[in-house]
Parts: structure tokens; sequence; C-alpha cells
């Protein structure tokens, strides 16, 4: 076993720096590009879903799926999917959905369904933290551009102690904001500097990323960045934050003018 | 932020969590320029006295050790003890049906790295992946093979940062590589044997060497005579790569990788036994903090922590008496391993007590029995927070993956007996073989029988084949009550090959061998159980090792290998290539001396493309903004990289002076013709891919002052 595990350490010198430096690729990879359709997340109502007892009245889980699209991009198809090895939770889609949100450069679509909370017969608790989770899966997609959703919903069991961590989130719920640039003033064109915030954090890992119409970013996992290639104009930034172990999810797209 | 994704086996694949390294040349300049540009070797060999110019000037018609430059050949006044070479008593071993032995001169000539242990990879039968030291050998997955110093079996033989063997090459004498239908004395694998057996009683002069390696270590070797019947060989390498690496870390990012080991050998010639006893020390880690896509701080960075180290202790000792020899060689080893990301962690500890023993026993002149056995004690004690991998397929992601606490302590006891009788008819030699084994977590004894024949059907040529059982426990890991499936089976393989030696012309040898190897109760994961005894494999083929050795001014060899490799991963499952299928792999090998300033040398390799499992499907994770990519089982292994060529060559000049000599050596290292690795880069989201380029070419030179 030692030597399966040095197998892998091994290639931690020699590959890694051996990838790093073929990493000099002829096809850019740019996650922070809205050049198609992309999937942005999944927003709970809650970070606290307790699974009821049996027999004990249904716990109902609202889920906002968050995709951004380029402006003028086809009307978003959506329906169930399903995933090999994988059983999804049933999701109910409301009939009247939130409008698309239109900023320069892309616009934003928000998608509201509802689920049961599986009761506790219907999950396995981890022996680890005394929680359970529960998939959800959708398809939405423009023509041949596809997004496959999973989101994972974490479930405590009823009388088992909460993380105080994420139930102190529930009542401040975590949150982001841009500090530069500023909403609908001018900076720069060519390069600018990008910086955001967070607000009621706790011990949790966040995971940030940035999005963009134009241009690139090197660092889309740093608070604060650099935005290369932004041409004049108004242009749109969004900034996105998740706690990974507590779900929790948020971000705030602005407009601005670079000259 | 390029998704790197392999057919390596990640075990525990923290790896995978780590930095998905951006197409921008890796954060800047630097780093290019630690490895692409000119290693510097300088290596300072001091004497204890000065060599006598005569026996600086190789004589072509000598024998290649003779050729070294290394003043251990004794001047003319003690050729008496030239005579004295190796173990007082001879060492005795089975003749095999598939053995390979070379020298350490040609070897670290040739051999990647100049490190002697990797020159298996330029043998027939193996397969090797860009960037680790060990092969899979006839199909094996390459943890599936043994590798011993001498009698001891080493956790790791190869140090995992540099990836170079923890044995200087100096106190190596020769590199011996079993690839298959290998002695009854071995167990526990189904795949090969790998052998470095060292030197000890041909020591006479005190020699020292230093070695500085810009930018990777620092390295002290000293071996002398301590009496007329003992020697000793101490030394040391430190890396010094973590002031030269760190010193090109952008702010904000943190890396240090190290590296350690230590290598003490007494060896003593007794009137009626010798006695090598053998430290061996390993130490190396790294610290990384770096900008990476699966960052979980709102700074965009990754840390990461590991260190792996392990001490080994242990002698050999033989003696013997009439027609008997006899040889115990106890060692005890201790290794530990820890890394961490993120929240994951790894901690496991292995204590190992190992007693070998091995007899041989002359009965008549044509009629030997080679028996012995072997107990291991191993205690190995565990703490992990670690994703579960099980039913994820070929494209695991560790943050997607349940995680599983870990505190395993258990202990492990295996005792085996065999024998081998090796009886000599004519020109026929048998030698059939019965291995007796168990182990305390298989409640089942079992038995590996093995037949050997060989037959000189002329002075030139031997025929020779192989049959025979071999069985390996499976892992640890897989085995334990608390994580694994109690209930696996041994991992069984059976061995068939065929083949004949033949003395082609002058110094020109060829050994050519057939092969067919069938596995059954290897491990396959499962999503309940987590692993069940169910995956067969097959692999067959043909080899061709084709040597010029005549001790002169060149050496080199061809060996060539067609194989096909295949698996059922369960009763259901279908039919696909294994990892390591690899159809064609062929090394073309030399080193010419020109005159007595001149040198050169290089390889050819050409090899078909590594296989590889496609996506068919691709699904947005929310919870941690990354694309999971999925496959159909009936595809994996369905592709394959592109076959690629590569060549390594290097020109060496001796400058000689007066009272010293400069040793210059540059060339190149594995450059690749036709670009390929077994990797695949994909973009964020799946939606593009192309190939790898493998590790870039890497010019070096190497300098080294003999005074």
């Amino acid at each position: 076993m030692i030597r399966r595990i040095l197998r892998v350490t091994n290639l931690s010198f020699l590959l890694f720096f051996g990838l790093a430096l073929s990493s000099c690729d002829d096809i850019e990879s740019t996650p922070e590009l809205v050049d198609k359709l992309r999937a942005v997340g999944v927003a709970q109502d809650s970070l606290t879903y307790v699974s009821p007892e049996d027999g004990a009245a249904a716990v109902t889980a609202t889920l906002t799926f968050v995709l951004v699209t380029p402006n003028g991009a086809g009307p978003i198809e959506s329906g169930a999917a399903e995933k090999t090895d994988t059983t999804f939770r049933e999701l109910t889609f409301a009939a009247d959905q939130p409008a698309a949100e239109v900023y320069a450069d892309f616009t934003l679509h928000r998608f509201v369904a509802t689920t049961t909370i599986p009761s506790q017969s219907e999950l396995e608790f981890s022996p680890l933290d005394g929680t359970a989770y529960f998939d959800v899966g959708w398809r939405f997609s423009i023509g041949s551009d596809v997004e496959l959703f999973q989101s994972r919903i974490k479930v405590y069991q009823s009388g088992e102690r909460i993380d105080p961590t994420i139930s102190g989130e529930e009542n401040q719920p975590l949150g982001i904001s841009i500090l530069n640039p500023t909403e609908n003033l001018s900076v720069p064109a060519g390069t600018v500097t990008l910086s955001a915030e967070l607000s009621n954090d706790v011990e949790d890992n966040y995971r940030i990323s940035w999005l963009v119409g134009v241009g690139s970013i090197e660092r889309i996992r740093t608070i604060e960045t650099d935005w290369e290639g932004v041409a004049a104009g108004n242009r749109t930034v969004m900034v996105v934050v998740r706690g990974l172990r507590s779900n929790a999810f948020n971000y705030q797209v602005i407009d601005f003018v670079a000259e | 932020m390029w998704q790197v994704v392999g057919q390596m086996d990640f075990s525990l694949s923290l790896f995978k969590a780590l930095p998905k390294l951006r197409g921008n040349c890796l954060e800047g300049i630097g780093m290019r320029l630690v490895f692409s540009s000119v290693f510097l070797m300088i290596s300072l060999k001091s004497l204890s006295q000065t060599a006598d110019p005569q026996t600086e000037q190789p004589d072509e018609n000598v024998s290649a050790e003779a050729e070294q430059e290394e003043p251990t050949s004794p001047p003319a006044e003690k050729v008496e003890r030239i005579d004295v070479t190796g173990s007082r008593i001879q060492k005795t071993e089975v003749d095999q049906a598939s053995k390979i032995e070379i020298s350490r001169e040609e070897a670290e000539l040739v051999a990647p790295s100049g490190d002697v242990a990797q020159v298996p990879k330029l043998f027939p039968g193996t397969l090797a992946r860009p960037g680790e030291s060990e092969v899979s050998i006839r199909g094996s997955d390459a943890d599936d093979s043994r590798y011993f110093i001498d009698d001891l079996e080493v956790p790791n033989l190869f140090e995992p940062l540099s990836g170079t063997s923890v044995v200087p090459s100096k106190a190596i004498n020769n590199l011996v590589f079993y690839p298959g239908n290998f002695a009854a004395e071995y167990g526990n694998s189904t795949g090969g044997v790998i052998k470095l057996e060292t030197r000890g009683g041909d020591i006479f002069e005190p020699y020292s060497e230093f070695r500085l390696n810009v930018p990777i270590y620092l390295s002290a070797y000293h071996e002398q005579e301590l009496t007329d019947n003992s020697t000793v060989i101490v030394s040391g390498r430190k890396s010094t790569l973590e002031g030269f690496v760190s010193a090109f870390a952008e702010d904000g990012q943190v890396f240090l990788p190290y590296f350690q080991d230590a290598y003490l050998q007494h060896y003593y010639d007794g009137d009626s036994f010798t006695a090598k006893t053998r430290f061996i020390h390993s130490l190396s880690g790294a610290e990384l903090k770096i900008f990476a896509e699966r960052s979980t701080s709102t700074d965009g960075t990754t840390e990461f922590d590991f260190e792996n180290g392990y001490n080994l202790f242990g002698t050999d000792i033989e003696l013997g008496s009439g027609g008997l020899n006899l040889e115990i060689a106890p060692f005890i080893s201790r290794s530990r391993t820890e890394f961490s990301v993120s929240d994951v962690f790894f901690n496991i500890e292995v204590t190992s007590l190992n007693i070998p023993v091995r007899k041989q026993f002359e009965v008549s002149r044509d009629f030997n029995i080679f028996s012995g056995f072997e107990l291991v004690y191993q205690d190995v004690n565990l703490q992990a927070l670690v994703p579960d991998r099980v039913s994820q397929g070929p494209f695991f992601d560790p943050e997607n993956a349940d995680k599983i606490l870990l505190d395993i302590d258990e202990s492990t006891r295996r005792q085996a007996v065999w024998s081998t009788f090796e009886y000599r008819w004519g020109n026929l030699l048998l030698a059939p073989s019965l291995r007796l084994f168990s182990q305390s977590s298989i409640p089942e004894l079992s038995y590996d029988p093995r037949f050997i024949a060989r037959y000189n059907y002329s002075p030139s040529q031997t025929l020779k084949m192989g049959i025979g059982q071999f069985t390996q426990s499976p892992r640890p890991e897989e085995i334990s009550s608390e994580y694994g499936n109690e209930d696996l089976d041994w991992i069984r393989s059976i061995h068939y090959m065929v083949g004949l030696e033949s003395n082609v012309l002058n110094n020109w040898t060829s050994d050519l061998q057939l092969y067919v190897k069938n596995w059954r109760d290897d491990v396959t994961e499962d999503a309940l159980q987590r692993y069940l005894s169910s995956t067969t494999r097959q692999s067959k083929g043909l080899e061709w090792f084709f040597r010029y050795s005549n001790l002169g001014p060149w050496f080199g060899w061809l060996s060539y290998t067609y194989s096909e490799t295949e698996e059922k991963r369960g009763p259901d499952a279908p039919t696909v290539p294994s990892d390591n299928d690899a159809t064609h792999i062929l090394n073309i090998v030399g080193n010419y001396k020109i005159n007595d300033s001149w040198q050169i040398g290089g390889r050819l390799k050409h090899q078909t493309g590594y296989v590889f499992t496609p996506i068919n499907e691709v699904w947005y994770q929310s919870n941690t903004d990354t694309y999971q990519p999925i496959s159909d089982p009936n595809l994996v292994n369905s592709e394959r990289v592109e076959d690629t060529t590569s060549a390594s060559v290097f020109v060496q000049k001796d400058w000689k002076y007066e009272s010293w000599k400069l040793v210059t050596r540059f060339g190149l290292e594995e450059y690749q013709f036709t670009k390929s690795s077994p990797n695949i880069n994909y973009n964020y989201d799946y939606s593009e891919r192309e190939l790898t380029t493998g590790l870039p070419v890497i010019p070096y030179i190497e300098l080294r002052a003999i005074l």
C-alpha cells in the first residue's frame, strides 16, 4: 500500500511540473467566460433541513437553479435527467418563474423548484457527522448546449445536534458583494482589478468564482484578482461564493463602464 | 484551469484534489527555468592517493568494470587480492527461465536518470509511465512486483520526489530482473522481481565522492576496507531543491519539496560465514500552497502537505559447510506516510519484521535442493479522513465522493515454506518447486506449484519453458476487516512461458520468449462491498532481447515486446483492455566508447499509445462548482493516445590533466518525436480535450572532476 501511495506522490514532482509545463496549451479553458449556457449554482431556502420521522408531516425544500447565458441566446429548455448509479429526488417547478435579469454582457436566469425531504428511514446517516444526503438533478439546454445539474442536499437527523456554524448562517445568510469595480461607475478599460468581500462568513471552506462576458481572469478562485482584456463599454461582472461544508450559496452581479 | 485526467491509479486520489494547473505556463517563467534550464552536476571524487596514470588508460579488451576510471581497481602489487571478490561462499541460485542481469557499469550509462534501478524500463516485458520509476511487468500493475536490495525487500526502492533509487549506484554490483516464472523463494507477487545486488567483498581502496547536482541534491559517498575481512559503505543525500524552487514561488505561494536518504553498509567475511549489514533511511516530503482551481479558501490557494519515510535495518548472513549453504536475512522496517489537503488527511505507519531463511544442499553434482522459509509480521496503523473512491469509476472526484473516517490498527502474519529440486540430466535441467504459504487475514492455506525446464540442445542454443502459479495477497486496505472486504481471496496468476536463448554471433545473444499470464480473483471495486475478488485478466505476448556485450568499446541491446492485456472486472462486465495494455514497445539502447576521451550513447523508444477512457456525459456539481465526467463501462480503455517515439542521447568527453580529470557529459533526456503521454487535458467542462505532451525535453550538462 505504501508503494501504491508513493506512486501517486512520485508523480507529484516530475509529473506535476511536466503537466504544468505542458499546460502551455493551444486550447484555452475559460470557466470565467459566459460564452454559452453556464451553470452557476443552486441556492437552498435553508441550510438545515431536518429529515422528518416516518409518518410525520412532509418537509419541503425550495431550490433555486441559477444559470447565465450570453445576451440574446435562445430560450432555455429544461427537463428531468437521469444519471447512472444515482437516484434523484423528484423536483416540482413552479409555473411562474422569476424573470430573466438582463445585464450588459449576459443574462441571469433563475428556476425555482421544490422537493420533499426524505424521511429518516429513506436515508443513511453518516456515523462521521450524523448527516445524510439526497441528490437532485435537472437538465437545462439551449440547442446543443446542455448543462446537467447535480446538487447534493445535506439533511440532519431529527434530534441530532446541528453544526453551530451552519445554524448561525441560517440566521444571517452568507453574503458576498463586489468592492471593485463599483456598480455603474467608470473604470479604465484593459485590466480591471476585481475584489469582493464576504459577510456573515463562518468557519467554512469557501469557493469563489467570477463570471464575465469578455476578457479573461487568471485566478477565478481568489476574492481579489485581475480581469484582463476588458474592452471599453458597458461591462458586467458576477461573483459567486459557495460554502463547501454548509452548501451556502450567494452571488452579486453588477454593470459598470469601462472607458 | 485544465482538468488533467489520466488512467493512473490514484488509490486515494487526493492528488486530483490538488490544483488544476492553468494554461499559463506555471504561474510565470521561474518554474520553467528550473526544469528546462541546464542541469549542472558537479561530482568531486577525492582519492586517498593519486591514481597511477597508467591505471587510467582503460584497456579496451578488459572488463567493463576495469574500464572504470574510478581507482577501485587494485594496483598491480595487490593483484592477489583481486581474486577475493564477492562472497567467500559461492552464492547459489536456481537456474531461471526468465532472467536479465546487467552490471552497474553498463546500467548507469544508459538507464533513465543514470539510475541503475530504473534500467528495467528498457527491458522487454515492461511498461513505464511518464514520471513513474516503477514498471508494469507483463500486464501486472507496478505494485504487483517485488523490489529487493540483496535479500531485503524494501518498502520503496525509489525516493518518491526525485524518482531515483535510495541505493547509490556505486554501491550496486548488478541488477537482476525476473519478468515472470521466478523462483519459489519469491512469493506474494503476480508480477515480477527486481533485485539490486550490492558490493561488499570487492572494496579495497578508500574511495570518496561528493556530488552537487544542481538544483536537485547534494550527496556524499565513501567506501573503504576496514580490516582484511571487512568493508564499509557510507552514503548520504540531501535535497537542495527546496531553497532553489521556493525562490521562484510567487507571493502567496509556498513550494517546499525536500528529501534525504542514507545508506550504510558493513560487510564482514569471516572464517565460516559472511555478514552484510545494512541500514537504509529515506525521508521525503513537500509543503505546497499554490493557486488552484480546487481552492477552498478565498485567497484562491490550496495547501498540500506530504511526508513519507522509512528506516530499514537488516543483515544478510551466509554460511556454508560441505555441500550446504545457508542464508539468513532478517530485517525490520518502519515506514510512515502522512499527507493532508484541505480537510482530508491520511497517516499510516507500517512496521514490518521479515525473516527469510534459505538453504541450498548439493546432493550430488547434478542434483541440488533449494529450500527455505519466510516469516513476516506486519503491523499497520492508519488514521485517515479520505474520500471513498468506490463506484465512481475511472473519473474519481474526491470532492464529490463520500468521505470516510478510518482508524485502523491491524496486524498481519505471513509464513511460507518453499523448495526447489533442481536436477540436471545431461543437457536437460528440470526444476520443479513448491511454495506453501498462509496469511492471518486469509484463513485458507495455499500453495504455488512451479516448474522450469532448460534444454541445451546445442552449445549456442537453449530451449526453456516455465509454468507455475503465482499468488498474491490483496492489499491491506482491500482485505481490512474495518475498511475493505475480509472475505477476499488470494489473487492468483498462472504464468506460461517458452523461450529460446541463443548465442547468435560473437558477443550477440538473443532471448526470445512467448508468454501467457492468466489472473483470477483480482480485486474489483464494488459499490456495495467496496471490494470483490472478481476480476479476471489475461496478458499474452512475445518478448525479444537482443544484446551485444563484449566488454569492449560498445554495448547495447534491442528489446521488443508485443503484448495484449485484457481484463473483465466482474462476471457481468465487458472485457476491456487493461490499463497496462500497450501492443508494441521497442527499445534500442547503446553506448560507444570512441576513444579514451569520447563516448556517445543513447536510447530510442517507440511505444503504442496508452489506453484511456472516453467521456460520454458530464454533470455540473453545484456544491463544488466543478464538472464531473461519466464514462460508459463498455467504453473503459476503449481509446488510445497517439503512439510515441522518443530519444535520449548523450556525449561524454574526458579532459585529462596532469593530476586530475574532468568528465563532461551532456545530452537530451526523452525527446519525443511524437508527443504523447497517458494524460488527457480537458477544459473546465470537458467539452474540449487534447492530449498532453508529456514531460518536456530536458537538456543537461554534467561536470565531474576526478582528483
